[in-house]
């Protein structure tokens, strides 16, 4: 029977934290970099785009005339879309989850 | 309120032998079952629509063009006048150019940023950094597609000069983006559904945190982190916008990732916004592709479910 060197393990203790911190720090740093990611995509649409909205941009319709062109009735089609899409969805999951549930109970009955 | 006391003195026992009796509330009671299989069936038999479309206008596609053209056709050249050309290697070689540089990118970093959450981080900072990082996966397909082009590849072309506007590398870098917190939150559940008592008995025999998390977490949870690297890989293979706008339209079959390249996705789109009469052979060619998409994410699904079953530890 191999029994446990504790001198050796004493020596290799420093090397062992040594790798857990840098692996530690790796792992962190591959975190920042979805979050990185996720800032520079937000700075870049703020920065970019806050320039652009006006009044105007929310009170025209669409148009091909970039000066004219506003989003004025998307979020009403997006909205009904959605909703409709939703309420849709919702209902028939739901109905299926019933159904399922149902089956599974008459199952474990018989 | 001397009748709410009665009824509240009714059992319920009473009250269901009060209506017990009524002739319409049986039937509606008999009817509401039927009712909800009917409502429940419509999401299968569009399933059932969706699938055997595909099906019947793909046979209709094979019947102008032969099956082994489609197959090993090392050219895709629909709109060519002289004569159109439809081998799908292209379109599979572009898809999955974007899908291995989405995976070398979303893997590795999801995976690590699921062993610093379940692992190392505090409570306090898994509690901000999960859901901020979840915000990665609501942005917008159409907003990603605009970030590869107008801010990735002017970034990477000032390291890799011969890249071209549109390319592979840009496009898919951002699918792996996309895809990371996929990973990296569906690797951190699994990860954390380790029992804590496995982990502490690793900790107990003097294991790093490290050590505890590559050779007692990783393994334990290994079902779930490989289900879901395989729905992100499909998920990157069934990406559409992002390609379609900093990918380009150019199939080619080869292994440059610089240069313009067109996955299945983009070709129908680029199809279906396009002048493609219908029952053309070229209105018939999207089926065909979207056939074979659809055999690609079934078969990545089927893995998943195959990988996260044979894995399985149950604790």
């Amino acid at each position: 029977m191999k029994y446990i060197d504790h001198g050796s393990v004493v020596k290799k203790m420093g090397t062992r934290m040594i790798v857990n911190k840098f692996f530690k720090t790796l792992f962190f740093l591959a975190t920042l970099f979805a979050l990185l990611a996720l800032g520079v995509l937000f700075y870049r649409i703020i920065t970019q785009g806050i320039g652009y909205l006006s009044l105007d941009f929310f009170t025209n319709f669409g148009s091909r005339f970039p000066e004219k062109a506003g989003i004025k009735g998307r979020p009403y089609w997006i909205t009904l879309d959605d909703g409709r899409c939703d309420t849709c969805v919702f209902n028939t999951g739901c109905w299926i989850c019933y159904i399922s549930r149902g089956i599974c109970e008459e199952g474990q009955n018989q | 309120m001397a009748l709410n006391d009665q009824s509240a003195k009714m059992s319920v026992q009473d009250m269901i032998a009060k209506h017990k009796g009524r002739k319409g509330n049986k039937r509606f009671e008999k009817s509401i079952p039927y009712i909800l299989f009917f409502i429940a069936s419509i999401s299968v038999l569009t399933t059932f629509g969706i699938v055997f479309t595909l099906i019947f206008e793909t046979f209709e596609f094979f019947k102008r063009v032969p099956f082994s053209d489609f197959l090993f056709g090392t050219e895709w050249l629909p709109f060519s006048n002289n004569e159109p050309l439809f081998g799908i290697l292209p379109l599979i070689a572009g898809t999955l150019k974007v899908t291995l540089i989405a995976v070398v990118v979303a893997v590795p970093f999801g995976l690590a940023s699921a062993v610093y959450l379940s692992e190392y981080a505090s409570d306090n900072t898994r509690r901000i950094i999960k859901p901020v990082l979840e915000v990665l996966a609501g942005v917008p397909t159409i907003v990603y597609g605009f970030f590869a082009l107008t801010f990735v590849t002017p970034f990477l072309q000032q390291f890799i000069p011969e890249l071209k506007i549109f390319n592979a590398l840009s496009p898919g870098i951002v699918v792996g983006i996309m895809i990371l917190p996929m990973i990296a939150s569906l690797s951190e559940d699994a990860m954390s559904s380790v029992p804590n008592s496995i982990r502490d008995g690793a900790l107990a025999l003097g294991a790093t945190r490290l050590e505890v998390a590559v050779k007692v977490v990783l393994p334990a949870a290994l079902s779930g982190i490989m289900a879901s690297i395989v729905l992100a890989v499909s998920r990157a293979i069934g990406e559409t916008m992002i390609v379609s706008l900093a990918g380009g339209s150019t199939p080619r079959f080869d292994l440059d990732m610089t240069d313009s390249i067109q996955t299945m996705t983009a070709y129908i789109v680029q199809v279906s916004t396009g002048d493609a009469g219908y029952g053309t052979t070229i209105y018939y060619s999207i089926y065909s592709v979207g056939f074979t998409l659809f055999l690609f994410t079934l078969l990545m699904n089927l893995l998943a479910h195959v990988i996260s079953k044979r894995f399985r530890e149950e604790y």
